[in-house]
């Protein structure tokens, strides 16, 4: 009998997505009603998820008998994420009706951090802050004001808020997240971001899978996955077994730290074997420059610049790199073959990782974009391009001049090429005197619980004499809302107004997110003046939040900051989102008013209707462009080029050079701070790796969120059987793990998934609570004691882990998990990397079975050791004035940017 | 290759694997090549759900008519990478890796290797068969041995579902939840007499150390293919370990 292949019919039987033009009026039955057939009516209203950074397109199904979100799918006309999601957009829902939240703003009682608060109005909160705002700005202490932030979720309005302020106020959670990777990149090439166009690639490297397994799992998955289908090969460098190495063709493990020595070794055999695009480097790459200006004895070819290049890396053999990394030289040499066959059409990524690891972390990136500058795989199609090429920046309405102020607060001397500000240094600079707050606002920031040190962060928090006031901004409770002075409730990706783009892919869109009940409710004709009349409780949306607090500082427009907020129509009252937002599609958006006129709408209008908007595809080659104000390249042809001092790629770079850091110039391998080789391994010290994701929590914000609590609720103490052997641990055994400035108790879990010498624990559990119904998410925290045992020595122990408890939500009295995990992250002292500012993750710990009386999840530190250690890693810098008396070069990024006087000390 | 060509090359390969299985079916009726008789688990409501997505309606739940709905969506999927619908063609590969791997590879492969072991006339059909769902498995990878749970399974499950569901040893027995498929031909050469494949309470306390070793044997075989086949590694663990806790329970 013959085997007939059938042929199937998407599109009649596959209905992935209601149609939009039914978005308005969409009927589906009741699930929980099964078997009967009872039909709901809904609105669909699209949002863009808000739980990572990737802002995938959300669809929610508002019910329009009860007016409530009934669940959140995909959008389909999203172009990032193309209707799909992983498992925290639907968890969404989660977020909104959390029987635990914040829904009215308070306001503390007691002392700090005692625990009391009151509810208060909207406008007692805004009178009050902006008053005090108001003040510090009259009597010139802008400096005294800090915005700090941590999931942003908009792209350039707080930018927008501060100059209007004149405040050099922007802080962020960079430098505890991605400055060892934006380093990397920048200074090859001013861009400070990769974008890999892993759809059309032959070979993928992801060096971790961090963004892959967490931020932007789901857009780079599916087209990772797309590039697979054709053909393409994967390899997952980490030390340790994450899904993705599991689903790739090569995983390579090497000890931490040392990927630039393994990178370095693919670039040597790339050049041995030729396998360079020497069109692309004699075109791209600043060696005429370099050769001038650094190696004026050589002669100024081409030909000189790739025997430069050959000399350099010629120790970097396969056979040292197997040696140093721990990984087999057979491999090495498999992987740079494709790297070699892949030509233009290798793509990789990296974020986290190594380049968040460890000192000179930042070398990461810049070895491994080496391989993409030899390959001539920048740009390309199934190459890595700027992140900037395929992330649409739309302009924002009536944007105030750049101030002239230069906090050091945020930018100190010591730092003149971080990215960005040394969020995580907060407290030891104010402990040392270098400045005081006198209104400071976390914005869904959580420095307590996720940076380093975070006992540091309660001892200023609760210093009135350091920062004046505390206001938290947060969707949910967190552990610093809990010192905060006002706890004010802000919307999750379904409550809010936002704009947002990433590089998910060769191409260009931006997405809305917007208030989806009070879409819903406008479109069934009732009017708001202000979000959080439609939002669950009064909830708000930031972008209304900042405009209203900026006419409280300024309420008879005396200060200059009001006009920058008054609407374009009648001043004497505040612009409107719709104005607000109507101006920027409406101005800024190629494309957009054309296809929004095509369907009869204004631009707000379509963006309303659909969510998102493709402004480009197929982005490739940008810096071939002509333009005017180009580099000029060898044949005479004017181009684009990149955002680097010489538009060009800068292997050598005469930044780095100029500012005293000439040996880090060029891709190198520098020694990290958790250098296997000087580690006791063969006694009780091992490697700590605490930075990796958890594919379904992100952060904070996912505490409130009991589908994915359910999922992901285990806090092992990842460890080779080797290691666990040598030490005498079994899988469950309490041990100790002690840092510079104290330790933390956990329990082993054996495994062959991770390398020998390193063991690790992922940095998205160890949630915890002060109080049993109060101040955390009791789905995902622990309920523990903090004692002050000293001077400056600190012990968090737990009472009690997660349990079931009771609410409106029945689901809540069914909680099955207990392990609320460990704030491992309290006894890491701070490692300012003195290039990037990068805290450097990894630890070097030592390991003992758990002392009568430990307990697990306890957490000792010592702050004066952390200070201690924080003073250490400071002498490594090499601080501003640089040359002509910059306090940082002037064409490396910063937010805020201020006017180029206030770069000079 | 493009990604058409790939899928269509796929496509092919699962009309092979279907005309494989039919060279296997003279082995004998028990177990048909058909989840339902292997597990005990009946997948017609989860199959027609899925085939209905695509405009398709099976006409039995065999192997072959589940290969050759794998073949439509792979030929689903190359024709949406010319036609330059992403969408669609992703939707098709993933269709067909759940098809894969929560429908077909977790009983096939162990129905295919029993078969071949059982009846040497069709060894070398059911064996290119079992091996060329490993090979897919490789490529698809839709259990590999991930190091963290993450929420895969509820506790007290696996691969293939709760650990433990209070079944009768003799229940246990005619099920792959016992870590083996037994055939007939299997019971025959227990008993060297004709017999069903379906054991009898007395029959497996009377054969109760032949079967024990088949088990510890079974262990040691799927523990072997979980270390050369990583796409699938995580169900032949699972049956290993399986295997091994039923011989324990004869044993006991």
């Amino acid at each position: 009998m013959t085997i007939e292949i059938p042929r199937l019919v998407p599109g009649t039987g596959l209905t992935n997505f209601p149609p939009p033009d039914r978005w308005d009026d969409w009927q589906e039955y009741d699930a929980k009603a099964w078997p009967e057939r009872v039909p709901h009516e809904y609105r669909l209203v699209p949002t863009t998820c808000f739980n990572c950074e990737s802002a995938c397109g959300l669809l929610a199904y508002v019910d329009k008998e009860t007016g409530q979100i009934r669940k959140f799918e995909g959008n389909p006309a999203h172009p990032g994420s193309r209707g799909r999601n992983c498992a925290k957009g639907p968890a969404t829902i989660n977020q909104v009706y959390d029987p635990e939240r914040i829904l009215h703003p308070l306001r503390r009682k007691g002392p700090r951090g005692s625990g009391e608060w009151e509810r208060v109005t909207w406008d007692e909160a805004l009178t009050d802050i902006g008053s005090r705002i108001g003040t510090a700005i009259r009597e010139g202490r802008h400096d005294e004001v800090m915005y700090h932030v941590g999931r942003p979720g908009e792209d350039g309005f707080m930018d927008r808020v501060l100059k209007a302020w004149g405040v050099d106020g922007h802080n962020s959670h960079t430098n505890i997240c991605s400055s060892g990777a934006r380093v990397g990149y920048a200074t090859w090439m001013g861009y400070d971001r990769p974008s890999a166009d892993f759809a059309n690639a032959r070979f993928i490297l992801l060096l971790s899978s961090h963004l892959e397994t967490g931020h932007y799992f789901n857009p780079h998955a599916q087209r990772i996955m797309e590039g697979k289908q054709s053909g393409a090969k994967l390899c997952a460098i980490d030390p340790r077994l994450s899904n993705t190495a599991s689903m790739s063709d090569f995983w390579l493990s090497p000890w931490p730290g040392t990927e630039p020595a393994l990178f370095l070794a693919i670039a040597r055999l790339l050049l041995e074997w030729d396998a360079v695009d020497h069109g692309f480097v004699r075109r791209w790459v600043n060696w005429q420059e370099t050769l001038t200006e650094r190696y004026p004895d050589r002669p100024r070819t081409y030909e000189s610049f790739v025997a430069l290049l050959e000399e350099t890396y010629a120790d970097y053999t396969i056979e040292w790199a197997a040696e140093e990394t721990g990984v087999a030289a057979d491999k090495i040499e498999a992987v740079a073959r494709e790297i070699a066959k892949a030509g233009s059409r290798f793509s990789s990524h990296t974020w986290r990782s190594t380049g968040s690891g460890n000192l000179g972390g930042w070398q990461a990136a810049r070895t491994l974009f080496f391989l993409h500058v030899l390959t001539g795989s920048v740009g390309t199609v199934g190459g890595t391009s700027p992140s900037a090429w395929d992330k649409f920046k739309p302009e924002h309405w009536n944007m105030p001049p750049p101030h002239a102020r230069w906090n050091e607060l945020l930018w100190p001397k010591e730092y003149p090429f971080s990215h960005h500000e040394l969020s995580y240094l907060l407290p030891h600079f104010l402990k040392e005197g270098r400045g005081k707050l006198d209104v400071y606002f976390t914005r869904v920031y959580n420095p307590v619980w996720t940076n380093p040190d975070g006992f540091s962060w309660i001892e200023v928090l609760t210093d009135e004499s350091l920062v004046g006031l505390h206001v938290a901004l947060t969707p949910t409770w967190s552990e610093t809302a809990w010192f905060a002075d006002y706890v004010l409730p802000m919307g999750v990706g379904a409550e809010r107004h936002d704009t947002h783009s990433y590089e998910t892919h060769a191409g260009q869109w931006l997405g809305f997110r917007q208030p989806v009940l009070r879409v819903a409710g406008e479109r069934s004709g009732k009017t708001y003046e202000r979000t959080y009349e439609a939002n669950v409780g009064e909830v708000w949306e930031e972008t209304e939040f900042w405009i209203d607090l900026s006419w409280k500082i300024d309420p008879d427009g005396s200060l200059g900051i009001r006009k920058w907020f008054e609407s374009p129509t009648d001043a004497q009252r505040p612009v409107t989102v719709d104005e607000y937002y109507g101006w920027m599609f409406e101005n800024s958006v190629p494309g957009l008013p054309e296809a929004a006129a095509a369907e009869g709408l204004s631009p707000l209008g379509y963006m309303r209707k659909y969510g998102a908007f493709e402004v480009a595809k197929d982005v490739y080659e940008v810096h071939e462009r002509p333009v005017d104000g180009g580099v000029e390249l060898e044949d005479g042809t004017v181009r684009h080029g990149f955002k680097s001092p010489t538009k060009k790629l800068e292997w050598w770079s005469k930044t780095l050079h100029e500012w005293g850091w000439e040996d880090e110039a060029i891709p190198t391998y520098l020694k990290t701070h958790v250098y296997w080789r000087d580690m006791d391994l063969a006694g009780n010290e091992r490697l700590l790796l605490p930075i990796f994701r958890l594919p379904t929590l992100i952060h904070t914000r996912s505490g409130n969120a009991k589908y994915l609590y359910e999922i992901s609720h285990g806090h092992p103490l990842w460890m080779n059987p080797r290691d666990a052997d040598a030490l005498g641990f079994a899988t469950g055994d309490l041990v100790r793990l002690s840092t510079d400035s104290g330790y933390f108790v956990m329990r082993v879990w054996r495994t062959e998934g991770i390398r020998p010498g390193v063991v690790a624990a992922s940095h998205h559990l160890g949630r915890w609570r002060l109080s049993d119904a109060l101040g955390n998410e009791r789905w995902s925290s622990a309920l523990v004691d903090i004692e002050k045992t000293g001077d400056s020595t600190w012990r968090l122990r737990q009472k009690k882990g997660i349990e079931p408890f009771a609410s409106d939500d029945p689901d809540s009295e069914r909680v099955w998990w207990r392990d609320a995990g460990v704030n491992q992250n309290l006894a890491f002292p701070p490692h300012p990397d003195p290039v990037s500012g990068m805290h450097a993750w990894h630890q070097r710990v030592r390991l003992t079975l758990a002392e009568a009386g430990d307990r697990y999840g306890d957490v000792v530190v010592d702050t004066s050791r952390s200070f201690q250690v924080y003073r250490e890693w400071l002498d490594l810098t090499k601080p501003a004035p640089g040359p002509g008396g910059l306090r940082r070069p002037l064409w490396i990024d910063r937010p805020v940017k201020p006017v180029e006087a206030a770069y000079y000390m | 290759m493009s990604a058409a060509e790939t899928a269509r090359r796929e496509a092919g390969r699962w009309v092979g694997l279907a005309g494989l299985a039919q060279a296997v079916r003279i082995a004998g009726p028990d177990p048909l090549p058909r989840e339902v008789d292997v597990t005990g688990f009946d997948p017609e409501e989860d199959l027609a759900r899925r085939a209905r997505r695509w405009g398709h309606r099976f006409s039995s739940f065999d192997f072959e008519a589940l290969a050759g709905f794998a073949a439509g969506l792979a030929a689903a999927e190359a024709d949406a990478w010319d036609g330059d619908d992403p969408t669609v063609a992703t939707r098709a590969f993933e269709e067909r890796r759940f098809l894969f791997s929560d429908r077909i590879v977790h009983w096939a492969v162990p129905w295919a290797d029993a078969a071949g072991r059982c009846h040497p006339q069709v060894r070398e059909p059911a064996h290119a068969l079992r091996d060329g769902l490993l090979a897919l498995g490789d490529r698809m990878r839709p259990a590999p041995l991930l190091t963290g749970g993450e929420g895969l399974y509820p506790p007290g499950e696996d691969a293939f579902g709760p650990l433990d569901d209070g079944s009768a040893i003799e229940t246990l027995l005619g099920s792959l939840h016992s870590g083996v498929v037994i055939f007939g031909a299997t019971a025959r050469s227990l008993f060297g007499q004709e017999h069903e494949r379906w054991l009898r309470q007395d029959e497996v306390a009377l054969l109760r150390n032949d079967l024990c070793t088949l088990f510890e044997n079974a262990a040691g075989r799927w523990r072997t293919l979980a270390e050369e086949h990583p796409g699938t590694a995580r169900l032949w663990r699972d049956l290993a370990e399986r295997a091994a806790r039923t011989a324990t329970r004869l044993s006991a």
